[in-house]
């Protein structure tokens, strides 16, 4: 093995298979330069075992067990409020709910010109009943046959209906 | 006899979804100092790192049920601070950048660095000094470079456990923990004693 296929970082890796870490321990016992290089990863390496950690403060615990009981204080209201106990469904449910009433809403809407018309559709139909009761009336068989006449019925009718007021 | 097999994480984890409390309690005093560790060494702040392993911990306490064993539970545990770290990065200052899959990604203490803490010829530092030296050194390396770092040098964490939690390749790991090393070869070898 020769300097350039020493990898001295490589020493150091946990997954070096022992007969490459031994051959490269054969290396550095007779190169000088590749000993000096390793010799300096070492001291890297012990000088980043001098960075100490932290220690939790003494009230770390017990914050976070605050934290828990309210989450679980937030979790058993939203429980109440659920189907089943399966919380997501709550808002969910109560969105869905918003939901219908709205859409059903906006689907309504547009029928009530439909009820107008059928209220006027029906009112005409009475008027046109009339309308051939007075034609009945006015036993003029002829009459039906001029269709102009059929559209001044409308006419007819007013003047029979104010007819019917004053008798 | 036979000896009671002890229980690993991921049954602790199942008993705490079956609602076993306590198993949570264990999973807890178990992990808290590790995450905290890599908090603050991520973070450099022990404030910031404390409430940051607490939300930690509140996430696995609320998504429990979330949890499936393909991978370790350390490695989730590892993965959900690591968010939760970056997201306070970003929130602290949204121009950094923080990628850890990032080459170009920033380090923590970009306008202090340890030449601050320069060494004199005949000066012995004392061992927090040595601490301070070194964390600025680790602060500085960018996220790509300093995230691996802390996870295999201080967290003890194999490559493939890292290589999980960033979502990246074991490969990807190894060439950067090599590059991290040479950067802080670097840095402190004016700290080294001969």
């Amino acid at each position: 093995m020769n300097c350039h296929e020493v990898n001295e970082i490589a020493y150091f890796d946990q997954d070096l298979p022992e007969d490459s870490r031994l051959k490269i321990g054969d290396h550095l016992a007779a190169c000088e330069k590749c000993a000096l290089k390793v010799a300096r990863l070492k001291k890297t390496e012990a000088l980043l075992g001098a960075w100490k950690s932290v220690e939790p403060s003494p009230d770390f615990k017990k914050k976070f067990w605050s934290k828990v009981k309210e989450n679980q204080q937030t979790l058993s209201w939203k429980e109440r409020f659920s189907w089943s106990g399966l919380d997501l469904f709550a808002p969910a449910s109560v969105f869905a709910a918003i939901l219908i009433v709205v859409t059903s809403f906006l689907i309504r809407a547009p029928f009530q010109p439909q009820e107008q018309y059928q209220a006027v559709l029906s009112e005409k139909q009475a008027k046109s009943a009339e309308m051939v009761a007075l034609v009945d009336l006015l036993e003029n068989q002829e009459m039906l046959m001029d269709a102009d006449l059929l559209l001044e019925m409308d006419l007819l009718l007013d003047i029979h209906s104010s007819n019917l007021e004053k008798s | 006899m036979i000896e009671a097999k002890p229980i690993d994480d991921t049954e602790w984890m199942r008993r705490f979804q079956s609602g076993d409390e306590a198993a949570f309690e264990r999973l807890f005093e178990k992990y808290h100092r590790p995450i905290i560790s890599f908090c603050f060494r991520f973070l450099g702040d022990k404030e910031q790192s404390e409430e940051i392993a607490q939300e930690t911990f509140l996430q696995v306490y609320r998504f429990a049920e979330g949890y499936r064993p393909l991978a370790k539970f350390s490695t989730w545990l590892y993965t959900i601070a690591k968010n939760l770290c970056l997201n306070r990065l970003r929130k602290k200052d949204p121009t950094l950048n923080c990628d850890l899959n990032n080459e170009d990604s920033q380090g923590n203490y970009l306008e202090e660095t340890i030449a601050d803490l320069a060494p004199t010829p005949d000066h012995e530092y004392s061992q927090k000094q040595l601490s301070e030296i070194v964390q600025k050194a680790v602060g500085n390396l960018s996220a790509s470079l300093r995230a691996p770092l802390i996870l295999y040098r201080y967290q003890e964490l194999s490559h493939q456990e890292i290589a999980e939690i960033l979502g990246c390749t074991v490969t990807a790991v190894k060439l950067r923990l090599h590059r991290a090393i040479r950067v802080l070869e670097k840095e402190l070898a004016p700290y080294m004693r001969e």
